[in-house]
């Protein structure tokens, strides 16, 4: 789509380019040095990176990643519960236009969580509200 | 008068080209420092330059390291709307940690928007940093926020780093890796990668869905969503219900993303040539499909190098611990090597490393190594051992037990070259959806068994770079690129075509429309944005047969004429194929 986006955009300035030389006669030398200058830019963070097979970091269950202990996701709750309990949720915000807002900070935040273990460690995403849950199932599994 | 009117020609076309030039400016991220003096950004301990990084100071090459990350994404990104990342590597509580797990990061973005000018979908969250590039305008406007979380909400994502990892009370043997080179080392964590991880998540990289419930604030989908396609039944999210949404949410390996511009671009990136390892013996199990993770050690599993008759390893020794060891876990040399060798060896996860394992199945004489899994489904296996020759994989403890519950199993891996690793039989990348459902993973990653890894898998893998993958592509099929994109999965064809193959003739113009699924036989109350097409809007009419059918088509198309869509006389043509 970027090279689509950008093949208009050529089109485009070429016209302009050659009206530019019909309308100011003589500028051919400087019309050549800005379309030099103005090449779009190349789009280098899309290397081709295939074939390497890479670590992958150590899962569990169908695909999940090492669970956290008990201690951990109570620890690791507790610590988080503290916090977001200070920050009040807020409601949509609708404008006459139609158009709707919501602020969704910080209670969305998701954790990027590094976990260590005999096997190797794993950095996975958690969020708030599995963090609670986990800790509350464990919670729960103690008593039982 | 000639001269004047190129004069003026020239000039309209000047302005429109800069005017073009204007939108397709690269992204601006700024960084809103919000740290205190001589904490997080602003550390002033000395440190010594490392893998590219200058700085001079921890708190430099905090910064380094994230204006490295901001400016991959601004040569990856247009927009006129400049974005601002509030971020902290200050202790601010939203990073908890213990001596052996702990939140390295997190990030969000501030607010999300729905039915703001520029978008292409209606009735649809898109992250606000994304809102504002379609709108051209800030949706959030004013300075940047000026202290933690501070109102108005004007900065667009928040970031969080961990301040403390490396001490005594947080991932005690771990350290952050500063250095722009991705070499962190077995003990270190890249900064970098993370970074540019959580931006791609504040970008709208996530959706917006709770997936343990299905539900999304107000009830209205994500603009991700829009392209989260589960192939089991064949819609998108947005085209389902929450209990729909919630039961695909859990579909391993089933959900993939439909965007057009991913899938163009997965072929660029993912390797080509995907296995699966089949039961070849006895016949009454033959044929039966076993899900599997990979090794990061020894050579990969291949179709010549996996295959053959599976032998339970036996050590014989019950290794004291909390839990303990058991005798067919591996952990020590095994005993029965005359039935071991020559075969693949099948050994209990758990009580030692992955590489201990499969070394002393090595030396008994095997082929190949299963690992069952002790608590759960098929699993990959970290670890470093050059001395490791034979392939190894992970498997469920279900399909352990089927192996080992039956004489004479035997097992294979087959190629299926033209399939990339990672993607479904149509080239579509698949998203992460375990079972049981990962609140803040589930959904809003890709799945883990692409390769190479991806940046945006719900694991940050060791052999991370710059290169931010099919991320980049993903965010323009949300429309980051300025462009209305339609799933893959679309109903493209000139004209609405039904179930029963009737031709309406009706024109399949460009949309997306309104549907009203339905929520237990019974039509919902809101509206639900899908398809990109107006054919699209009947195609979660198409599992009902008959009078349903008919039924179902009928109240889309009478929704349709309500809305302007369509007029009476293409309602009516495609009332009249339903007689056809």
């Amino acid at each position: 789509m970027r090279k689509k986006y950008f093949g208009k955009l050529w089109l485009l300035l070429l016209a302009s380019v050659a009206v530019f030389l019909i309308a100011i006669p003589g500028m051919t030398d400087n019309a050549e040095d800005e379309k030099t200058t103005t090449a779009p830019e190349t789009k280098s963070d899309s290397e081709v990176t295939g074939g390497v097979s890479g670590l992958k970091a150590a899962t569990d269950e169908d695909g999940n990643l090492r669970p956290l202990t008990v201690q951990e996701s109570q620890e690791l709750d507790k610590q988080l519960k503290k916090t977001l309990g200070k920050f009040k949720k807020h409601g949509p915000k609708t404008n006459p236009d139609g158009a709707i807002s919501l602020i969704t900070a910080p209670h969305s935040v998701e954790l990027t969580i590094l976990t260590d273990g005999p096997e190797g460690d794993s950095v996975h995403c958690m969020s708030a509200e599995e963090l609670a849950a986990a800790a509350a199932k464990t919670e729960k599994a103690e008593e039982e | 008068m000639k001269k004047m009117k190129q004069a003026f020609l020239f000039f309209a076309i000047f302005v429109s080209v800069c005017a073009l030039f204007a939108s397709a400016e690269a992204a601006t991220i700024e960084l809103n420092n919000i740290d205190d003096d001589g904490v997080g950004f602003n550390d002033p301990t000395p440190a010594s330059p490392v893998g590219g990084n200058t700085g001079t100071t921890v708190g430099a090459q905090r910064l380094q390291v994230f204006e490295r990350a901001a400016e991959i994404w601004e040569n990856a990104l247009d927009s006129n709307v400049t974005i601002v990342v509030q971020s902290t590597f200050q202790d601010r509580g939203f990073t908890p940690c213990t001596p052996t797990s702990g939140a390295i990061g997190a990030a969000t973005s501030l607010q999300i928007f729905a039915n703001t000018p520029g978008l292409h979908w209606p009735n649809t969250w898109h992250k606000v940093a994304l809102a504002n590039k379609l709108a051209n305008a800030d949706q959030a406007p004013g300075p940047p926020d000026s202290g933690f979380l501070a109102e108005p909400f004007a900065d667009d994502i928040i970031a969080f780093f961990n301040p403390n990892v490396g001490t005594a009370a947080c991932l005690t043997t771990r350290v952050w890796y500063y250095g722009l080179d991705h070499n962190e080392g077995a003990s270190g964590i890249d900064l970098l990668a993370v970074v540019l991880h959580e931006i791609g998540h504040g970008l709208g990289f996530a959706n917006d869905v709770t997936e343990a419930s299905g539900a999304s604030p107000l009830g209205l989908p994500d603009v991700y969503s829009s392209f989260t396609y589960d192939n089991v039944v064949d819609k998108a999210w947005n085209q389902m219900h929450n209990a729909e949404r919630a039961a695909s949410a859990v579909r391993f390996r089933k959900v993939v993303f439909a965007g057009p511009e991913v899938t163009a671009e997965a072929p660029n990136v993912l390797t080509l040539g995907d296995v699966d390892l089949f039961i070849t013996a006895p016949s009454s199990l033959s044929g039966t499909i076993l899900l599997f993770g990979t090794a990061a050690f020894g050579p990969p599993a291949t179709q010549a190098n996996f295959s053959g008759n599976v032998v339970l390893g036996v050590d014989g020794v019950v290794g004291a611990g909390s839990p303990p060891g058991t005798v067919n876990d591996g952990c020590e040399p095994l005993t029965n090597g005359g039935a071991i060798s020559g075969n693949i060896a099948l050994v209990e996860r758990g009580f030692c490393a992955f590489t201990v394992k499969v070394k002393n199945a090595q030396n008994a004489g095997a082929t190949g190594v299963l690992v069952q899994n002790n608590a759960g489904g098929a699993f990959g296996m970290a670890g470093v051992d050059p001395t490791i020759t034979i392939p190894s994989l992970g498997i469920s403890t279900a399909d352990g037990n089927l192996i080992r519950s039956n004489s004479g199993v035997a097992v294979a891996l087959q190629s299926f070259p033209n399939r990339m690793v990672g993607a479904d039989d149509d080239g579509r990348v698949m998203i992460f959806t375990p079972n049981p459902v990962q609140g803040g993973s589930s959904g809003s990653h890709w799945d883990q068994k692409p390769q190479p890894n991806l940046l945006m898998e719900p694991a940050i893998n060791a052999d991370l770079t710059d290169n931010l993958d099919l991320t980049d592509e993903l965010l323009f099929d949300t429309s980051w690129d300025g462009d209305l994109h339609c799933p893959v999965t679309s109903d493209d064809r000139a004209t609405v075509f039904l179930a029963n193959g009737c031709n309406s003739g009706v024109a399949n113009d460009l949309g997306p429309f309104v549907v009203f699924p339905e929520l237990n036989n019974k039509k919902i109350a809101g509206p639900v944005a899908g398809g990109c097409y107006l054919a699209d809007t009947l195609k979660y009419c198409s599992p009902r047969t008959g009078g349903d059918y008919a039924s179902c088509v009928s109240q889309v198309t009478t929704a349709l004429l309500n809305s302007g869509a369509i007029n009476g006389s293409e309602k009516g043509a495609i009332q009249d194929c339903l007689d056809e």
